[in-house]
C-alpha cells in the first residue's frame, strides 16, 4: 500500500471500527453512548451483505427506542457474553481460547502468545475496570487498532517501510488469533442476542471482520 | 485487496458519521515500557488441599501460562496419601466452566424471569447493605436470616460471625441439626472430646499404623463419602485384617467388603443401638473397671428430678461437682469427690430408697432404658436377622480394641441427637475411650485453629441477650446453640406465617437450596414472600433463579484456607484467580465494612482489633486473616504456605492416649474428661440443664423449652412410619431413604462433565421383589410420591437395596434451570420429604430419611429438558482461557 | 521381552470412578462418552442378605495373541517388543472399528473426533517421563498396579505371587491370552466377562 493521505484514512477507519466494537464487547452500553449512537448516520452498502443487514438492522433499532432506557441492553449484554444466571454453556463468550484451545491449534495458550505482542509494544490491560484475560476480543481489536493507528500515522508522514511494517504485523495478528475465532464468535453473538442491537451488532462485526481478512490476506 | 476501487469501496461501508466521537476516548490500554517477554513453559506446583467435598486432601495443582492444566494428589498428606476422588480430580472443569458466576448480578424484571445485568462489587454491596440497614430500621435486625451449607467450599462459621455482628439470631443450615450437629453435641456433652465422623475428617486414630481391630460404620459409607481419605483408610485397614461391621439399608462397597452387614430399616438406628447396649450390660461385655472409675455411670440419680445428686458444688467451672454412689461397705449413700476413693465399694447396677425417696445408679435408669430391647424385638424393628446382631455384637465387643462410627444417616430424622448419644454410649461401655486403637481420641492440636478446620471466629460477644432471644427455633431445640444456629423450619414457617415474626430479607451463600432444605415446595412459597434475597455461590442454581442479586463466589482452586490434617499443616493456596470472584469467606468480612459504612456501630465496632480482641477483627484480605491464626506458631500465613505441608508435631507426639489419665499440674489429679463431672456422661443429666437455660452453650440463660430433654438415649418410631400410621402404609408402602454416591457433594457439581456423564440422573435403588411387585424393571423411569409431592428417577434394581425400602440421592438439573421448574422439581428427592413436627427435641432435626414413598413406572419416562448422554455435558466443558 | 501390564486387586477396588475414570480420562484426553477403562459392577449377586459384590475396572489386556492386532487392516495396532503393549498408531487407523469388533473384552473405542481407535497404552508417556499411569496414581483404594509381569523382581510378580490361587484373567474362548491379572481373595470371581455380566444385571438377557 501507498504511504498516502487515503492510506492515512483507511487505516484511521479501520481504527475506529475495531474502537467501537472493543467498546461494545468489553462493557454494557450506557446512556451516553446510547445517546451518540442515535447520532450516528451509517454509509450506504451493497444489499445482501452484513454490513447492510447490520446498519439497518441497528438503524432500526435506535430509531426505535426514543426513551434512553439501557436495562434491556443490559440484560442482554450479560445474558450473551458472561452467561448470567445461565447453568447450561450458551454464550458467546468473547475470549480467543474458548475458540481456540481446544482444537491444539498454538503450541501456547492464546493468551500467553498475545501477552507477549502486548508487552511488546508496552500495552498492558487496565486494572480499574472488569478483569478480563488478554485474549479478550476487545483487548485483541484494540491492539489491532494501534497498529492501524500506526500505519495511518506512518502513511501520513510518507513512510512507505512503516507502512509496510505495520501492514505486516497486522496481517500476522489477524491471521495468527483474530482469523481464527472472531467469525465464530459472532455467530455465536448473533445467536445469543435477544435484542436486535447485539444481533446487528454482531453481523456487523461479522461483517467488518471477513472484509478485514479478505483485506489483510 | 489492493486496487484503489476496492479501497475506496471499503472505506465507504466504514465511513460512518458521528463514529469518532465515540472512539475517541476509549482505551483499555494503559501505557508501559515495551517489554520482550517471553513465553513461559515452566510448570508451576501448587501444594493446596481441595475442597470438592468438606474432606481437606492435599493436592498438587500444576499451573502453566497461569491456568491449572493438571490434579493429583499430594503423596505427603497423611489423611490421602496422593489420592483424590473423581470430585477432586475434576476440580479444572468446576473451576473454569463456563457458566461460573463471574461478576456481580442483579436481577432485572420478575423474579425468576432470569434476567440480569453486571453490577460493579460496589454497587452489589451498596445495594446489600442498605437493604440490611432498611429491614434492620424496618423490621428489626431479625428479620434478616443468612444460610450456609455443606456443599462448595464452605467456611460455616464466616455466617455465624456476620449474624452476630449485624445483630439477626437468626441463620441455618440445611446440614446443622439434620447433619453432623447431633453427633457434635452428644459426643460433646458426654465425652467432651472429638466425635468420631470419618467423613468429617475425624476418627484420626485410623490413619496411621493403629491397632484397631474391629470398626463399626454405622450409617456412614466412607466409599462413597470420602473415597480418598477416609475411605481410603478403612480399605488399607481391611487389607490388614480388621474386622469391619456396616449398618446401612444399602449395600454400599464397605458394606459388600464388611464381616457382618445389617441391612436395617431407615429410621430405626436407635432401636438397634438400644439393643446393643442391652446386650452388652447383660452379657457384662463393658469394662467394668473403666465404667466405674470413668463414667457417671455408678452416680445416684434421683428419679423424681432425674438430676444426679451433687451434695457438693466444685469450686468454679475447672472444679467438677461431687457426686453420690451407693457403697456396698456401708450399705448407704456416700460422696465421691473427684476422681475416685478407694475406700468405698460402689454399686453399679442399683436402686434404692432413702426418706421415701427412690434413687437408683445411671447403670439403672440405662437398663431400665434398654430392658426392652432384646434382639428378638430388635430383630422385628429393624427388620434384621437377630443371630446377625447378635454377631455383630460379638465381633465389636471381642475383637479389641474396637470403635464405632457414626455417620449422618441417623442425623437425618427426628431421632437423630438419641442415635449418636447411643452410638457414644456403646463405644463408652466397652472401653473404648482414648486408648490405643479407639475413635475417641483427644489428640494434640497446632494451636493455630480453635475448631479445625473452620477458623473464623463466631464473635457470639456481638448479639445482644434481647436478639438472642428472637432466635426462631431457640428455645425449643436448645441444643442449636452448640452452633449458634437458628431452626430452618421456624425460620421459613416465620417467614409464611409472620409468627412469631416475619423475616424480609435472606443471604444465601451456598449451592441449591430448593436441592437439599427438606420440603422444596415450602422454599419456594418462601421466597417469594422476601423482600431481598441475595445468592453467593460459585454458579447460579435453583435458589439463584429466585435471589435479587448474585454474587460470584470463588472455586476451592482460588482460594486459601489453613488446614490442620493429623499432625501436618497443609495450606489450601490458591493456584489462580478468574474474573471477579471472591472468597467467600472474604465476602463477609466487605459486606461488614460496607455496613460499618452505612452506620452499623457493631459492624465499626468488628473492625477494631482491641475492641475484638480474641474474635479478631474483620480482615480485608484472607492473608490478614491467616495471619492472625499463624501468628500463634510465630509464623506468617505466606510462610506457612511456602512451608507446607509440613509436621507441627512429630507422629507420635501428636497422637496422645489416655488423656484423661493424664495429671492436671494445677490440681495434681488427673484431667479427665471435659464433661462437668469430668467422667463420662452416659447419664446426661446436663440435657435437663440445656432444655431449661440454654447452658453451657447460650451465651446468657434462656426461657425453658417445652418440655425437658432425655437424660438417656429413647427410640421414636418414625413418624410416617409403617407401624406409626398404617393406613399411610397402604397408599404408601415403602421406607425411602438417601444416601452419598462418589460422584457429588450434596447438591454441587451437576454441572461439571465428568461427573455428570458418569452419574446423569439420581438412581432409585429398589430390591428386585418390591420392583416385580410394584411393576418396575430395571432401568425403568419411576414415579417416587410421597405426602410432599413426586419426582423421577432412574429405576436401579438390585439385590442390594433391603427390602421395603428405597434409596435415593439428592440431584437437580442446571440443565433445565432456565425453565419454568428451575431445574428443582424433575428428580429432587427434597420434593418428598417433611420440614414440618414433629422435631427432635434437642435440635430439632425434621425429617430427611425413613418415610413413606410409593413408587410405578413413569410411562413418561425421563422428565422433559434433562439431559442423559455424555454429549449433552460438552456445554460444560471449560472455556478456554478465562 | 518385557509384559506391561495393569495388575488389580479386587478386594481393594471401592468403585469411586476416580483415578481409572476421571484421571485417566483427563490425562489422555478422551472425550465425553467412552473410556479406556470401564468400571464394572459386578454385583450384587446372590440373594439378599447373602450377597457379594466386587468392582472391576477393565482396560486393555494386554493379550499375548492380540485380536485386534490380527484384524488391523492398515498394522496400526501393534504390540511393540519393547513393553509388551498393544498401541494403535493414531496416524496410520483408519477408523475402520474392526479391532473393536474383534476384541473379546471390548476394551477399545471409538475415537469420533479424530475418526480413530483408542485404547489403554498404560499410559505410555507418562511410563516414558519415569511417572506412574495415571489410574495407578491416582486410586483411591490402591487397587491399581503396573509393571512387567515377565520380571520376577516386579511388584506385580511379587502380587501374584503372593496371592497364589488368587489370581485371575478374564475368561479367554478364543486363545487371545490376556496377560493383565486380576486378584481377588473375598469374593467368588465371576466367570462372564464383565460386559457379559453387565447386561444379565441390567435385565438385558
Amino acid at each position: 500500500m501507498k504511504a498516502d493521505r487515503t492510506t492515512a484514512a483507511l487505516m484511521q477507519y479501520r481504527a475506529d471500527m475495531y474502537m467501537f466494537f472493543s467498546r461494545l464487547f468489553i462493557l454494557e452500553v450506557d446512556g451516553k453512548l446510547l445517546a451518540d449512537m442515535k447520532n450516528m448516520k451509517f454509509p450506504e452498502v451493497k444489499k445482501d451483505t452484513d454490513f447492510y443487514t447490520g446498519y439497518e438492522m441497528l438503524k432500526a433499532y435506535l430509531k426505535s427506542h426514543d426513551d434512553g432506557d439501557i436495562t434491556d441492553l443490559e440484560v442482554d449484554y450479560a445474558r450473551i457474553f458472561l452467561a448470567a444466571g445461565v447453568a447450561q454453556g450458551l454464550a458467546a463468550f468473547p475470549y480467543e481460547s474458548v475458540y481456540t484451545n481446544k482444537k491444539h491449534l498454538m503450541n501456547q495458550e492464546a493468551s500467553d502468545d498475545v501477552t507477549i505482542l502486548y508487552a511488546a509494544k508496552g500495552l498492558k490491560a487496565r486494572e480499574d475496570m472488569y478483569r478480563v484475560p488478554n485474549d479478550h476480543v476487545s483487548l485483541e481489536f484494540e491492539y489491532m487498532a494501534r497498529l492501524c493507528k500506526d500505519a495511518a500515522a506512518a502513511a501520513d508522514s510518507a513512510d512507505e517501510a512503516g507502512v509496510q511494517n505495520s501492514i505486516k504485523e497486522q496481517k500476522a495478528f489477524c491471521g495468527n488469533h483474530m482469523k481464527r475465532w472472531v467469525t465464530l464468535f459472532c455467530n455465536d453473538v448473533i445467536k445469543y442476542a435477544q435484542t436486535d442491537f447485539y444481533k446487528a451488532i454482531g453481523t456487523l462485526c461479522r461483517g467488518f471482520i471477513r472484509e478485514e481478512i479478505s483485506f489483510l490476506a | 485487496m489492493l486496487n484503489e476501487e476496492k479501497i475506496q469501496s471499503y472505506m465507504q461501508s466504514l465511513t460512518i458519521e458521528g463514529m469518532t466521537s465515540i472512539v475517541k476516548d476509549v482505551r483499555f490500554f494503559d501505557e508501559t515500557e515495551p517489554e520482550i517477554l517471553k513465553a513461559d513453559d515452566e510448570v508451576k506446583i501448587v501444594k493446596t488441599a481441595c475442597r470438592a467435598c468438606i474432606a481437606n486432601c492435599g493436592v498438587l495443582a500444576y499451573v502453566k501460562h497461569g491456568r491449572v492444566v493438571k490434579l493429583e494428589g499430594n503423596p505427603v498428606d497423611p489423611m490421602s496419601r496422593g489420592r483424590m476422588c473423581a470430585k477432586g480430580l475434576s476440580g479444572i472443569q468446576a473451576l473454569y466452566n463456563p457458566n461460573r458466576n463471574k461478576y456481580p448480578l442483579e436481577r432485572v424484571g420478575e423474579r425468576g424471569s432470569g434476567k440480569w445485568r453486571r453490577i460493579t462489587w460496589d454497587e452489589a454491596l451498596t445495594k446489600i447493605g442498605t437493604h440490611l440497614m432498611e429491614t434492620k430500621e424496618k423490621y428489626g435486625a431479625e428479620a434478616v436470616f443468612c444460610s450456609t451449607g455443606g456443599g462448595g467450599n464452605p467456611e460455616i462459621w464466616s455466617i455465624a460471625r456476620f449474624c452476630n455482628i449485624f445483630g439477626t439470631p437468626n441463620w441455618f443450615e440445611p446440614g446443622c441439626a439434620q447433619c453432623y450437629l447431633p453427633r457434635v453435641l452428644s459426643y460433646t456433652m458426654m465425652y467432651g472430646g472429638v466425635d468420631p465422623s470419618i467423613a468429617d475428617s475425624n476418627a484420626l486414630e485410623l490413619y496411621f499404623d493403629t491397632e484397631i481391630k474391629c470398626l463399626v460404620l454405622w450409617g456412614t459409607d466412607p466409599s462413597y463419602s470420602c473415597p480418598s481419605s477416609g475411605g481410603r483408610a478403612v480399605n488399607e485397614l481391611r487389607a490388614k485384617g480388621v474386622k469391619t461391621i456396616v449398618v446401612d439399608p444399602r449395600f454400599t462397597p464397605d458394606a459388600a467388603k464388611a464381616d457382618v452387614w445389617l441391612p436395617i430399616r431407615p429410621g430405626t438406628d436407635v432401636a438397634l443401638q438400644l439393643s446393643w447396649i442391652r446386650y452388652i450390660m447383660e452379657n457384662k461385655l463393658y469394662d467394668e473397671e473403666f465404667v466405674m472409675k470413668w463414667s457417671d455411670l455408678p452416680y445416684l440419680v434421683d428419679t423424681e428430678t432425674k438430676m444426679m445428686l451433687r451434695p457438693k458444688k466444685g469450686n468454679g467451672p475447672d472444679e467438677p461437682d461431687t457426686y453420690m454412689v451407693w457403697d456396698r461397705k456401708t450399705n448407704s449413700m456416700q460422696p465421691l469427690e473427684y476422681p475416685w476413693n478407694d475406700a468405698l465399694d460402689p454399686v453399679l447396677d442399683g436402686e434404692f430408697e432413702v426418706d421415701g425417696k427412690v434413687y437408683k445408679t445411671g447403670y439403672r435408669l440405662l437398663w431400665e432404658r434398654v430392658e426392652e430391647w432384646t434382639l428378638e424385638k430388635a430383630a422385628e424393628v429393624c427388620w434384621l436377622d437377630a443371630a446377625k446382631i447378635e454377631e455383630a455384637i460379638l465381633l465389636y465387643t471381642k475383637t479389641l480394641p474396637s470403635g464405632l462410627c457414626i455417620g449422618v444417616a441417623t442425623d437425618q430424622t427426628p431421632n437423630s441427637v438419641q442415635a449418636a448419644m447411643s452410638a457414644c454410649i456403646i463405644d463408652c461401655l466397652v472401653g473404648n475411650v482414648e486408648r490405643p486403637g479407639a475413635l475417641l481420641q483427644r489428640f494434640r492440636t497446632s494451636g493455630t485453629l480453635r475448631m479445625p478446620n473452620y477458623p473464623v471466629p463466631q464473635a457470639t460477644k456481638m448479639l445482644p441477650k434481647e436478639q438472642l432471644l428472637k432466635r426462631l427455633g431457640g428455645i425449643e431445640h436448645k441444643g442449636l446453640h452448640i452452633w449458634w444456629a437458628g431452626h430452618p423450619t421456624s425460620i421459613l414457617d416465620a417467614v409464611l406465617t409472620g409468627e412469631p415474626y416475619k423475616p424480609h430479607m435472606w443471604i444465601d451463600r451456598s449451592g441449591n437450596k430448593f436441592g437439599v432444605v427438606a420440603d422444596a415446595q415450602k422454599v419456594e412459597r418462601v421466597v417469594h414472600e422476601l423482600d431481598y434475597i441475595v445468592h453467593v455461590y460459585m454458579y447460579p442454581t435453583s435458589f439463584s433463579a429466585y435471589a435479587d442479586i448474585l454474587i460470584p463466589a470463588a472455586e476451592w482452586l482460588e482460594t486459601d484456607m489453613l488446614v490442620e490434617t493429623c499432625n501436618m499443616l497443609v495450606a489450601r493456596q490458591a493456584a489462580t484467580h478468574l474474573w471477579e470472584a471472591c472468597d467467600e469467606t472474604l465476602f463477609w468480612s466487605r459486606l461488614a465494612k460496607k455496613c460499618a459504612e452505612l452506620g452499623h456501630e457493631n459492624c465499626k465496632k468488628a473492625f477494631d482489633p482491641e475492641f475484638m480482641g480474641e474474635d479478631l477483627a474483620y480482615w480485608d484480605t484472607m492473608d490478614e486473616f491467616f495471619d492472625q491464626c499463624t501468628g500463634k506458631i510465630g509464623m506468617t500465613w505466606q510462610e506457612v504456605k511456602d512451608k507446607a505441608p509440613f509436621e507441627y508435631l512429630s507422629v507420635d507426639d501428636w497422637r496422645t492416649y489416655y488423656v484423661y489419665k493424664q495429671l492436671d499440674e494445677k490440681t495434681g489429679k488427673p484431667q479427665g474428661f471435659p464433661t462437668p463431672s469430668k467422667k463420662i456422661e452416659m447419664y446426661l443429666d446436663s440435657m435437663i440443664t440445656l432444655s431449661r437455660t440454654g447452658q453451657p452453650y447460650a451465651a446468657y440463660e434462656l426461657p425453658p423449652a417445652s418440655k425437658d430433654y432425655d437424660p438417656l438415649p429413647y427410640y421414636l418410631e418414625p413418624i410416617e412410619g409403617p407401624y406409626n400410621d398404617p393406613e399411610l402404609a397402604k397408599e404408601f408402602p415403602l421406607v425411602m431413604t438417601n444416601g452419598r454416591v462418589p460422584f457429588y457433594h450434596h447438591s454441587t457439581l451437576r454441572n461439571v462433565a465428568a461427573l455428570r456423564e458418569m452419574y446423569p440422573v439420581p438412581e432409585l435403588w429398589m430390591h428386585p421383589t418390591d420392583a416385580a411387585k410394584y411393576g418396575v424393571a430395571p432401568g425403568d423411569w419411576v414415579w417416587i410420591e410421597s405426602l410432599r409431592g413426586k419426582i423421577r428417577a432412574k429405576a436401579y434394581v438390585t439385590e442390594g437395596m433391603r427390602p421395603g425400602a428405597v434409596c435415593m440421592e439428592r440431584f437437580w438439573t442446571p440443565e433445565t434451570l432456565n425453565t419454568k421448574t428451575h431445574g428443582w422439581k424433575e428428580m429432587n428427592v427434597n420434593v418428598l420429604t417433611k420440614a414440618s413436627a414433629p422435631f427432635n427435641d434437642v435440635v430439632g432435626t425434621y425429617t430427611l430419611r425413613a418415610f413413606q414413598v410409593k413408587v410405578y413406572k413413569a410411562e413418561e419416562g425421563a422428565p422433559e429438558g434433562v439431559w442423559t448422554k455424555p454429549e449433552d455435558f460438552k456445554t460444560w466443558l471449560p472455556i478456554g482461557n478465562a | 521381552m518385557k509384559q506391561y501390564i495393569i495388575l488389580v486387586e479386587l478386594d481393594r477396588c471401592i468403585g469411586c470412578h476416580g483415578g481409572c475414570q476421571v484421571a485417566c480420562k483427563t490425562e489422555n484426553q478422551i472425550a465425553l462418552g467412552p473410556s479406556r477403562s470401564k468400571m464394572y459392577t459386578m454385583g450384587p449377586t446372590g440373594h439378599y442378605p447373602d450377597l457379594q459384590m466386587y468392582f472391576m475396572p477393565v482396560m486393555c489386556q494386554q493379550c499375548e495373541n492380540p485380536s485386534c492386532v490380527a484384524v488391523c487392516p492398515t498394522g496400526a495396532c501393534y504390540k511393540d517388543e519393547e513393553d509388551g503393549v498393544i498401541y494403535i498408531d493414531q496416524d496410520m487407523c483408519i477408523g475402520c472399528q474392526s479391532c473393536m469388533r474383534a476384541c473379546p473384552f471390548q476394551c477399545n473405542f471409538f475415537n469420533k473426533e479424530r475418526h480413530v481407535v483408542d485404547k489403554c497404552t498404560i499410559c505410555v508417556q507418562k511410563r516414558e517421563a519415569g511417572e506412574m499411569p495415571a489410574c495407578v496414581r491416582n486410586c483411591a483404594g490402591g487397587a491399581l498396579h503396573y509393571g512387567d509381569i515377565n520380571d520376577p523382581e516386579s511388584e506385580v510378580s511379587r502380587l501374584i505371587r503372593e496371592n497364589e490361587g488368587h489370581v485371575y484373567t478374564l475368561r479367554d474362548d478364543n486363545g487371545n491370552h490376556p496377560s493383565a491379572k486380576y486378584i481377588l481373595k473375598n469374593c467368588d470371581w465371576i466367570e462372564d466377562l464383565p460386559f457379559e455380566f453387565e447386561k444379565k444385571m441390567k435385565g438385558e438377557m
